[in-house]
């Protein structure tokens, strides 16, 4: 008997609407009705708008580095110090945008006006909202449109003037700060290059640009300093060779003359001899003996054997010859230990370069480094004396007015048709949803095809709804009970719009 | 005995009857002419038309109802109906429904007069249901002896039978109460007055208005001396859970077809036109 449970169709669903058509069709017009008197009843708000573009600057970028910036960033800049409480009190000094608002203070009403502002980027020409724009839309919001017009054009005179006054702000604060950073660095410049110039004379020789000139002059010495010791050696074999000559040479011809030694060798021999023959008194003893005592005294008192003048001219050429090469000698030993010296130094030079050239490195870098941060300054202080110029004539990237603000004619809220639409779909909504809900929670047999489901057979027949007179007079009751609400709601909503757009 | 076992039933007579098996006799034709009438007089009482207006029973004066869609469609119950009982050769036909106020007694005075306008069977009206009086109310009248009197042994069947001054409709009914319907019902007087009927009238159409299936046992106490049981369900007033619990009850009886009150079933464009034809047929008369 029981049917399988059956998937509800089209058909099924239209059947539904058909049966509960009274749900949607009481609640779509009541709820549209209800949308189009909320919709005139709203009061109405004006919206007044301006369009301010930030204009690139006259002079390409190319040729003057202006302090420019993004677009948004400089719009914000100047939002913030336009829409604060106090520039706005000053507005609402100037133009009271709440009249009908007697108990509100300044302050409060500044608010409003800041709350009932709102700015969006737009494309300049349809101005479309857009996510990336040089272009502004300020909107604000007020009741009364000459009211709205009016706030519109101080609020746009405030950007103007305070982009104007932060531009210059902007322009002299960079000139000054690349002024006293000029002047810091190129102190420490000063300061650099004369801490250079210590350091070079403190470490010339170290310095890396000596360093190859040193190895040059150290290989230079050392060779100098071996061919000089050859040389020493060459002259003092010839010295030795001179001096054996020289010995073996007698410095006088008469070979005995200066012989002192011989004399009184020969004398003491003499001496000896009388004296064993003969008594100390005896005369030639005591000749001998003062002879002797004579020539000791001789010797003593002129030592030199050159007392005796060399009479050899042999001897006195080796010796001359000899006298030569020993100051060729001495000559030598002074340039060779000159020499010496030199190896010394540079090598010297050379251990202490790798320590030296770290440093010096060090040194020459910071000058470098301040030395273009200085000349960076330099353009850049230029670049900012000139758009300081352009700023003052009026030439920079600027905010211009490009839309200037109108007086609405038609108020920018309530969106009425919007309201209305969204009635009348929340309408239909509710009335379906309703007629729905109706017929979900019904436990009751409906229709035939219903019927035919729960016994397994179909009916036999279908009789309708039989209206007596009754049934027909409280029809006719409520439906022209309905149609009298309805009647009414329409004369009063029909009063709101006529109300509203008078 | 199912739905489906009667429906089957009818479904092997039909076939039966197209291939020449089943003897053209065994169906009561309608006699040419109309059916014989009754011989006998009953007392006759007149109903009263704003009752009858006031609970929708489509006596030919009422006017207050949208009247040619429901004549149309009370001729089209009505000629399922008759089809069935001659096809099964069934006299006696019970009108119940799962609970009250779903038009079971409405139904059964319709169908009557429905069937009494076809002036081919004498019809036989008998409001059983002794708890809930409808017919007579419905009518606006009160019979000359009440049918309680009858099961109550005070009066005999012929007694309790009266017209209303409608040609072969006979009702019997009444505007008492008893709280023991019940036991009246099972005492085998009804099959008495079934036979009363039987030797009265020829080839009558018995209907019973019996009480809601889920509220008495009447029901259950009468169904087995009936041929068949006409259920009336309700659109949006039977539930269905009672229909299911009554479908459950009514699985050992013959079940002669269920119909849809208070449909809200699509008219077809052919009971208006036939409904603006009634009117000025109505208007000229």
């Amino acid at each position: 008997m029981e049917s399988e449970p059956r998937l509800p169709t089209l058909s099924d669903r239209l059947e539904v609407l058909r049966r509960r058509w009274p749900y949607p069709a009481l609640i779509m017009p009541a709820c549209l009705l209800i949308a189009i008197f909320i919709a005139f009843v709203l009061p109405p708000i004006y919206r007044s708008s301006a369009t301010i573009i930030l204009e690139p600057s006259a002079v390409p970028k190319e040729f003057v580095q202006t302090a420019t910036s993004y677009a948004d960033q400089q719009f914000e800049l100047v939002q913030r110090r336009v829409m604060t409480t106090d520039s706005l009190v000053e507005l609402v000094r100037k133009i009271d945008p709440y009249p009908h608002l007697r108990g509100a203070s300044e302050r409060e009403k500044a608010r409003m006006v800041s709350s009932a502002t709102s700015i969006e980027r737009v494309d300049p020409v349809t101005l479309e909202t857009l996510a990336q724009s040089n272009a502004f839309s300020i909107h604000y919001h007020n009741p009364d449109p000459k009211l709205a017009t009016a706030v519109m054009e101080q609020i746009v005179a405030l950007f103007l003037d305070y982009n104007r006054r932060t531009r210059r702000e902007l322009a002299s604060g960079t000139y000054r700060f690349l002024l006293s950073e000029s002047r810091k660095l190129s102190e420490s410049i000063r300061e650099m290059e004369a801490r250079l110039a210590e350091f070079k004379a403190k470490y010339g020789d170290a310095l890396p640009e000596a360093q190859t000139r040193n190895l040059a002059a150290l290989d230079a010495a050392r060779q100098e300093y071996d061919a000089l010791q050859a040389q020493i050696r060459l002259v003092e074999q010839r010295e030795e060779l001179l001096r054996l000559q020289l010995s073996e040479v007698p410095p006088t011809l008469v070979a005995a003359v200066s012989d002192q030694r011989l004399q009184l060798a020969q004398l003491r021999a003499e001496l000896a001899e009388a004296e064993k023959r003969y008594t100390p008194e005896h005369p030639d003893v005591r000749r001998l003996r003062r002879a002797i005592q004579t020539l000791i005294e001789e010797s003593r008192n002129n030592p030199d054997r050159s007392t005796v003048k060399p009479d050899n001219p042999e001897y006195l050429r080796i010796s001359t010859e000899l006298d030569a090469v020993r100051r060729e000698l001495s000559a030598l030993r002074a340039r060779a230990a000159r020499a010496q010296q030199q190896i010394d130094r540079y090598s010297r030079s050379l251990e202490l370069a790798p320590n030296v050239e770290r440093e010096y490195a060090q040194l020459a870098r910071d000058y470098e480094i301040a030395q273009a941060q200085f000349r960076d300054i330099q353009n850049r202080l230029k670049e900012a004396d000139l758009a300081q110029a352009l700023v003052e004539e009026e030439q920079g990237e600027r905010f211009t007015l490009i839309r200037p603000p109108s007086t609405p004619t038609e108020p920018y809220s309530p969106n009425r048709l919007g309201i209305i639409l969204l009635g009348l779909l929340l309408g239909a909504a509710l009335g379906i949803g309703a007629a729905m809900l109706v017929e979900m929670s019904d436990p009751t047999v409906r229709g035939a095809r219903d019927l035919q489901e729960l016994t397994g057979t179909s009916m036999i027949a279908a009789v309708p709804v039989l209206l007596n007179r009754e049934d027909q007079r409280l029809r006719r009751f409520r439906w022209g009970s309905i149609a009298v609400i309805y009647g009414l709601a329409i004369i009063i909503v029909s009063a709101a719009v006529v109300g509203a757009s008078a | 005995m199912t739905i489906q076992d009667a429906l089957e039933k009818a479904k092997r007579q039909r076939q039966a009857l197209q291939r020449g098996g089943l003897h053209l006799t065994e169906i009561p034709r309608p006699e040419p002419g109309g059916s014989r009438p009754i011989e006998r007089e009953f007392p006759r009482v007149d109903y009263d038309l704003d009752a009858c207006e006031a609970a929708r029973i489509l006596v030919p004066e009422n006017t207050s109802l949208d009247v040619g869609s429901a004549l149309a469609a009370y001729r089209m119950l009505r000629t399922r109906v008759l089809h069935r009982m001659r096809a099964n050769r069934w006299t006696t036909l019970a009108i119940t429904s799962p609970g009250p106020g779903e038009g079971k007694s409405v139904t059964a005075l319709n169908l009557a007069l429905s069937i009494a306008r076809e002036k081919n069977n004498n019809v036989f009206l008998i409001d059983l249901d002794m708890n809930n009086p409808s017919v007579c109310r419905y009518l606006g009248i009160e019979p000359p002896r009440g049918i309680v009197r009858f099961f109550t042994g005070e009066v005999e069947a012929e007694d309790v039978l009266f017209t209303i001054g409608i040609d072969r409709l006979v009702l019997a009914g009444g505007v008492e109460t008893t709280a023991f319907s019940s036991e009246l019902l099972a005492s085998g007087r009804l099959e008495l007055l079934l036979d009363t009927i039987r030797r009265i009238a020829h080839q009558p159409l018995v209907l019973l208005d019996l009480p809601p299936v889920l509220s008495t046992d009447d029901f259950l106490v009468t169904a087995p001396r009936v041929d068949a049981t006409l259920l009336v369900i309700a659109e949006g007033r039977t539930r269905r859970d009672g229909l299911q619990r009554t479908l459950d009850l009514l699985s050992g009886f013959t079940l002669a077809g269920v119909m849809l009150n208070r449909s809200h079933e699509r008219v077809t464009d052919y009971y208006s036109r036939h409904y603006a034809y009634y009117r000025q047929s109505s208007a000229s008369s």
